[in-house]
Formats: C-alpha cells, structure tokens, sequence
C-alpha cells in the first residue's frame, strides 16, 4: 500500500489534533481577583446535610460583602441530580450554606457568585470522597 | 478460530436439523415490510444516513471535550458517551438488534477514507478470534475505573479520538471489516448483546437462495467490465446469509440486503437468545460449541458487568482499602488489577468449574471439562445483558433530561445561546420509577439464561436434564441474587486518577 496524499493528509491532520487536543486541557484561573476559602462540616464530608462555610476577598485581601452566593453540587459522574443552595453571609466577606449531599463518591462544588455591583464571578472546589452512610 | 470440542448433543442430525429449521423458519415479521421504516432500510445509503447525525454529534462531542466545561455533567462528549450512548445502544439491542453498529459514526470514516485507500492485507490467520477483543474490552472497563474516564470530559474525547484513528488504521491496513469482527470491543459487546435481540438479518425463504447462483450477498456484485470495480459490498464479516445463524458478528450493516438480487434477506422477527440454544455451523463462525474465544467473551460479557457496576458502589472502596493494608500495595493499578482478576477471571473458574464437576458427577455428562464449560458458557450472557441494561438503563433514565441543559450551555459557550439558559435541573425520571425497571431487566435476563440452560440440558442428559440444569440454573440465580445486592447498594462514584 503506498502512502497516498491522501494517507499523508489523514496523518497529518491526526498529528495535528494530537498536539492541539494536548495543548488544550483548560486551567484553573483567578482573574478578576476574588478568592475563596471554604470549610465543609462535618467532616469527612458523609451523604445528609453538610454545611459549607466560605470567605470571599478581594486581590487586595479585603473581605467581599454584600455578594449573592448561589452553591450548586454536582457529581463527577454525569447525569446525576445537582443540588443548589443560596448562601447567606453570617459576618462581612464570611458566607455559609447548607448543601444536601445526595449520594457518596466525588463531588464538585460550584459557587455562582454575583458582586454587590452586579459582576458575576465562578468558583469551583472539588469534595473527594463524600462517604456513603 | 480455536481448539476443537466434541459434539456435545445426543440429539440425533435429524433431530436437530429439524429444530434448527424450525427455528430458522420462524419468520412473523419483517422490519423491511414496515411502511416508511422498511423502504428507508432498504434504501442503499440509508446506513450513511444514520451515520451522517452520529458522526456530527461525534465530532460535536470531541470538540466540546477538548474545548468545553471541564465538569464531566455539563460537558456533551460525558453527557453523550455515559449516560445517553450507553443507554440507547443497549436499549435498542433488547428493542430491536445491533443498530448502533448499523450506524456506527466510525465507519463512516472508513468508509470515507476507503473511497482513496484499497488495503490488500488479509487480518492474520493465527489472530481471526475474539481474544483480542476481549483484552480490548477489558482494558476498556479497567481504564474506566482507573482513570475515571466518566469524570474527564478530556478523556473521553481522547477514547472517542483514539477509536476512529483505530479504525483507520486497521481498517487502512486490512481488507474487509477486519476492525469490526476481530478488534472492536463495542462491536463484540453489541454481538453477544444481541445474541438477545428479538430481530436479525436472515433470508426470508431458504428455498430461493438454494437455486441462487451468485451468491452476492457474501461477494457483492462488481462491475462486468472492470473486476475492480465494486457496485455493491457483500458481506464484508464472511457471513454467507443461507448458512448465518443468529446475530453473532452481524452489524446490520444491510449489505446483503441491498446486493440480494432477489430481495430475499429481511430484519426478520425471532426468539431472542434463541440462537443460544442451538449449535448449528454458523456461517463465518462455525459451532459455538468449538469457539473457546466466543464463549470466553460471553463469560467476560457476564462477569464484566458485575465488575463495571461494583466499581460504582459503596463496598468497593472498603474491598480496596482492604487489599491495600492486607497486600501492602499502594499503587491504584495494583489493586484494581487484583479486584479485576479476582471478578472477571478467578470468581468465573471457581463458579463454572463446580457447575461442570456438578454436571459431569451427577448428571452423566460424559464431555470433557472445557467442553460443557464452552457449552453452558453462552447461558450466562442473557443474564450480563440484564444487568448491563439494569446498570446503563438507570444512567440513561435518571439522567436522560441532561442533554437539555447541557446543550444550551454548550450553544451558550459558544455565544450563541439560541436554546436559552441552561437549565440544570433538568435530570431524568425519578428513582421510583426507574429501579423497578431494573429489576425487570435483571429478570428478564435470569429468565432468559435459565430457558438456555434448560434447553441445553435437555438436550445434553436426555434421562436427568434436571441434574444437568441445577447447577446452571443454581450459578444464574447466584449470579443473580449478586446482580440484585449490586443495584440496592448506595453509589459511590470516585474518579480515582486522572478525572480533568
């Protein structure tokens, strides 16, 4: 079987994606400069109820109030019910929500988060392992 | 093709040729005489255009893979390939037979591709069997555990990426469907899966092909003037239709349908896992009794669900930590590898062994070992398509809304957001409704492995085919009961390595 251009085409365009596809695994960014530290109890995390206590601040590490925090779970495996909570802020920057964990395995944690001055911002933690009872 | 067991039925030829007859003469219906549908099938590029949506949303799926949410429940290429393909292709295996492989999006590629490339290879003689299939889907089930490929919408745009270079490849470098009947794991899945199926490719009346001289539907018809020149494919998986047997190796791909000069090959209506219960030479096959590889497959086929769906639950992680602190090993690999061993290749040796040491001892079955391990091997499999329909069917029903929202977020990703906002809770059918479906499933297959055994027990011990059923009938309800403890266990699903 000779190497046609065609064949040449189909390889090329294979080799291409490799080094595309390879390049392309998104990273995590921090770009408009909020940042969150969160607690989750009681730990380990089990299947019920778990309150998630968060902190919000800005680049300049001053707390985030007044923000409308929106705590969305999701399961590492798709097609599984996602649970949602709102969260309130318990002190300024200082937020908690209660979030039902349904079932055991990985969890990802999604805060939607909307600004005082109306600016959204995504934040995503990962909760490993949440035991089954 | 492998080693040879003896004939294992004491019915007589006469006997058995009249039953398969029988069998094959059972033809209530048709699929190609439905209005609309049948013409459809029957139209020659209908395969192409089933494959033409398919391989859209395929390549929809990679890109989104690469390029979209990196969380596995809003990302299309997970959504697509764990909740919804798994589910609609098992689905439609127990509605209807193989329709996936009929619109399989890779062979569309390959086909394309082999409008310019003409291999001139013939697959290996010493590799015409399953068996690397078989390594191949074992592979496949050992990487979904280890690498979590559900949680990696990356992953799995790389597995979606890697088949159709596979199939190119292969299919580039070898004549016929070589990657279908001899590499394809999901192809080998959806043959012993539709062993099951309630429908097959068949000719309507043996009569007309006996007085056949062309014999296209295996050769396919050519152009007079030119040899090279292919007017229409035979079929390529040397499936001869007057001798084919059942769904084993058939991807509906309705070459034989089109190339029959005399119209005379139909989806035509059957008992399903009947084929099962027979042992005729099967076109392209031979005896089931005398493939060791297709039986393996089958027992892989069983036990492989049972492994898929325990890597799902709670117990399995209390197995592992087990192992570790008792075997002193870290390595994930390692574990699941032992717990791999353990279920698809230890646990079917000590089962199956004492079931043919039971059937040998107390029923007077005078077969050597392996044989009546081959023979009852097949009875298993309608059982591991029950559970593989109880474990996808529950993906597919509990999340079949998720494509919604997904959808939307993907047109909005791209800044088009024409469905709307996403809505993401938009989930599927609730649990109450779905697990007494599962446990339907998981019935319908202990039914159906039951009625094979019995049937090859009567066949087999003419004076005690109760003995020779118990201990079958004992390992399918053992199996069973297994089935039933894995589905009321809590999920637990942990990306262990490598989830993006």
């Amino acid at each position: 079987m000779a190497a046609s251009p065609c064949l040449r085409g189909v390889l090329m365009s294979v080799a291409l994606l490799f080094f595309v596809a390879s390049g392309c695994r998104p990273a995590a960014h921090d770009e408009d400069g909020i940042s969150i530290e969160q607690t989750i109890a009681p730990q380990p995390a089990r299947v019920g109820t778990e309150t998630i206590s968060f902190r919000l601040t800005d680049a300049s590490h001053q707390p985030v109030s007044g923000a409308h925090v929106q705590v969305e779970g999701d399961m590492s495996h798709p097609g599984m019910a996602p649970v949602f909570a709102d969260a309130t802020e318990v002190s300024p920057g200082s937020y908690t929500a209660q979030l039902p964990f349904t079932m055991g395995g990985d969890w990802v944690v999604l805060f939607h988060i909307t600004l005082s001055n109306g600016r959204k911002v995504e934040r995503q933690i990962g909760v490993k392992g949440v035991e089954s009872n | 093709m492998t080693r040879q067991a003896p004939t294992l039925s004491p019915a007589t030829d006469q006997d058995r040729v009249a039953e398969e007859d029988e069998f094959l003469d059972a033809q209530p219906f048709d699929l190609l005489k439905v209005p609309l549908l049948g013409p459809l099938l029957g139209w020659r590029h209908s395969r192409t255009f089933l494959q033409i949506p398919l391989f859209a949303v395929s390549v929809v799926m990679v890109l989104d893979g690469f390029l979209g949410p990196t969380l596995s429940p809003k990302n299309l290429a997970t959504v697509l390939t764990w909740v919804h393909f798994r589910g609609a292709l098992v689905l439609a295996i127990l509605c209807a037979g193989n329709l996936f492989c009929l619109a399989c999006p890779f062979m569309l590629a390959r086909n394309f591709m082999r409008r310019w490339i003409h291999p001139r290879l013939a697959w290996p003689r010493r590799l015409r069997n399953k068996w690397i299939p078989i390594v191949l889907f074992v592979g496949v089930l050992f990487a979904y555990e280890l690498f979590g490929l559900w949680a990696s919408p990356w992953l799995t745009a790389w597995v979606i990426v890697g088949y159709f270079a596979a199939i190119l490849i292969v299919d580039g470098l070898f004549t016929h469907a070589s990657f279908c009947k001899y590499v394809c794991p999901i192809g080998q899945f959806n043959f012993i899966a539709a062993t099951a199926s309630p429908l097959e490719v068949a000719v309507r009346d043996g009569e007309v092909c006996d007085d056949c001289k062309t014999k296209d539907c295996i050769r396919g018809r050519r152009e007079p003037s030119s040899q090279l020149v292919v007017l229409q494919r035979g079929c390529e998986l040397a499936l001869f239709q007057p001798a084919k047997v059942g769904n084993m190796d058939c991807t509906f791909c309705l070459d034989c349908v089109h190339a029959c000069p005399h119209d005379n090959v139909g989806i035509l209506s059957r008992l399903p896992a009947g084929e099962l219960m027979i042992d005729p030479n099967r076109s392209g096959i031979g005896r089931f009794s005398r493939r060791n590889d297709i039986a393996a497959l089958a027992i892989v086929f069983c036990f492989g669900s049972l492994m898929n769906a325990f890597g799902m639950v709670s117990p399995v992680y209390a197995v592992e930590d087990w192992l570790r602190h008792a075997l002193h090993i870290q390595s994930q690999a390692a574990v699941l590898g032992i717990l791999f061993t353990a279920v698809i290749v230890v646990e079917p040796a000590l089962l199956l062994g004492l079931a043919v040491w039971i059937t040998r001892a107390w029923a007077g079955v005078k077969n050597g070992w392996l044989a009546v391990a081959i023979r009852y091997a097949y009875a298993l499999s309608p059982l591991g398509f029950g559970m593989w329909l109880a474990h996808y069917g529950y993906h597919f029903f509990t999340g079949l809304y998720t494509i919604v929202p997904v959808a939307q977020n993907a047109f909005a990703q791209i800044g088009w957001p024409i469905l709307g906002d996403p809505r993401w809770t938009w989930v599927g059918l609730p649990k109450t409704v779905v697990e007494p479906l599962e446990f339907g499933f998981l019935l319908l297959g202990l039914a159906g492995s039951l009625l094979v055994a019995w049937r090859l027990a009567h066949d087999d011990s003419k004076k005690h085919p109760v003995r020779a059923f118990a201990p079958w009938a004992a390992l399918s309800i053992v199996l069973f009961l297994c089935c039933v403890w894995l589905m009321t266990q809590p999920m637990d699903m942990r990306a262990t390595m490598g989830a993006g």
